[in-house]
């Protein structure tokens, strides 16, 4: 943890990106959507992606207004903007979080089941390894990348902090 | 825990004006005309004031300025009149939660709003009969949390653990305080006197099929999981709340169609919540 860390705030289909000593990258309020953290630790640049839904079928048109929105597209520009801040892809540090869903016999609801299965396949595909994940279950989560560090941490309502 | 032995929180709680109440009652009343409605509104100045506030904000996104209720019924419509009392009310009731449900501040009106935008929403793709009731039941689904607080505090571990086995909230709740938060919602709703309808939406809104009539809770079950998906409103109970598989299909929406209201919720969000600012009580 960093006591007196200059905090950026990641919304929802959102990322935000730094190299900069002191910051931490925080996105709340993960239920179904998925948070993934992206570090190198030789060019100290840190990035964190809060998307919502997993592909962008049906959903075109709005893919091109918010590409973050979806996995699909948010997590290719997320590395490509770790890239084009001196990042390396065979350095990088991929920890992924959040994909709760609701208690669902049909399966309709399962949105966060979804968006942890596409961000394995689209990292699977590229030949980028999860170094951990915290996905799943019922609970919702908060993420916080330490740019400093690299390290991970995850907060959720009724439980332990921990690092990821 | 019975309705009696919880008597004693229920007055500690900031009820509804009863002005908001009257208008809750009368909106869907065909022979109340929009002018006793519109009087209601005036009469109470300081309701007139914060309901104006509403209707000027982006969430309403008018190009012209609301300066009398008279101007927001021509602009909005009557059916929007009662989501601007409620909206413009609820928040000073809405409080709490902090303690036992673990809720950040302010987000059990901000839960509540956003599962109204949501209702809003799917009001474009489906036929809403009472589009006004349904965007209450939304707003005030939770109030029960509000008195239940202080005994979900007292029994944190004993519920984490249950719904770590599966159970759902409401299960969860109900087996160790003996009642959960949809029911004391339902009592609450009934002592101030809100018209029967809504009395039901909100204590059957996670069993919608158990209601007199469930179209209404169906709806606010439906928006409810859509906010908890987006991660609005999750405290300690999380997402541990079970939906129908026939929910969609009872509602009249496809699978497609959930997608676009996640997307439309999401795009609201930047505009209830500047909103939410200016109203909030700090």
């Amino acid at each position: 943890m960093i006591g007196t860390a200059s905090r950026i705030n990641v919304g929802i289909a959102d990322m935000q990106l730094s190299r900069e000593a002191g910051v931490l990258l925080v996105t709340h309020g993960l239920g179904s959507c998925i948070g993934i953290a992206v570090y190198d630790p030789i060019a100290r640049v840190g990035g964190l992606l809060h998307y919502m839904l997993p592909e962008v079928e049906n959903h075109q048109d709005k893919a091109a207004q918010s590409p973050l929105m979806f996995g699909e597209t948010g997590i290719p520009r997320l590395f490509r903007a770790a890239y084009a801040l001196g990042a390396v892809k065979n350095r990088m540090i991929v920890k992924i979080a959040g994909g709760a869903s609701l208690i669902d016999a049909g399966g309709i609801f399962n949105v966060g089941k979804r968006n942890s299965l596409l961000a394995r396949k689209l990292m699977w595909k590229n030949g980028v390894n999860i170094t951990t994940e915290d996905v799943g279950g019922r609970i919702s989560r908060t993420m916080e990348v330490e740019v400093d560090t690299g390290h991970v941490w995850i907060n959720s309502p009724g439980r332990e902090r921990k690092e990821l | 825990m019975t309705r009696d032995e919880l008597l004693p929180i229920f007055e500690k709680i900031k009820p509804l004006p009863q002005t908001a109440v009257r208008i809750l009652s009368a909106a869907d009343d065909e022979h109340v005309s929009t002018e006793e409605l519109a009087n209601l509104v005036r009469h109470d100045v300081a309701l007139h004031a914060r309901v104006l506030k509403v209707a000027n904000s982006a969430l309403y996104g008018l190009r012209t300025t609301v300066d009398s209720v008279d101007r927001a019924i021509a602009l909005l419509g009557r059916r929007t009149l009662v989501k601007l009392v409620v909206s413009a009310c609820a928040g000073d009731t809405l409080q709490g939660g902090e303690r036992g449900y673990l809720l950040d501040h302010g987000a059990l009106f901000r839960h509540g709003m956003a599962a109204g935008v949501t209702s809003e929403l799917l009001g474009k793709h489906v036929t809403l009969a009472n589009p006004g009731m349904v965007y209450s039941a939304c707003l005030l689904q939770d109030l029960g949390k509000i008195a239940l607080d202080e005994w979900v505090a007292a029994e944190a571990s004993g519920l984490t653990h249950l719904v770590e086995e599966g159970v759902t909230f409401v299960a969860a709740e109900q087996r160790i305080l003996g009642v959960d938060h949809a029911t004391v919602g339902g009592w609450l709703a009934q002592a101030w006197g809100f018209p029967p309808p809504l009395v039901d939406a909100i204590h059957h809104h996670h069993d919608p099929e158990h209601a007199d009539d469930p179209t209404i809770p169906r709806v606010v079950q439906f928006c409810d999981a859509l906010c908890l998906m987006a991660g609005i409103g999750c405290g300690c109970d999380g997402l541990a709340y079970a939906v129908g598989s026939d929910l969609l299909a009872n509602i009249g929406l496809t699978e497609p169609q959930v997608g676009e209201l996640t997307i439309g919720l999401v795009e609201r969000l930047t505009e209830l919540d500047q909103l939410l600012d200016e109203t909030l009580p700090a």
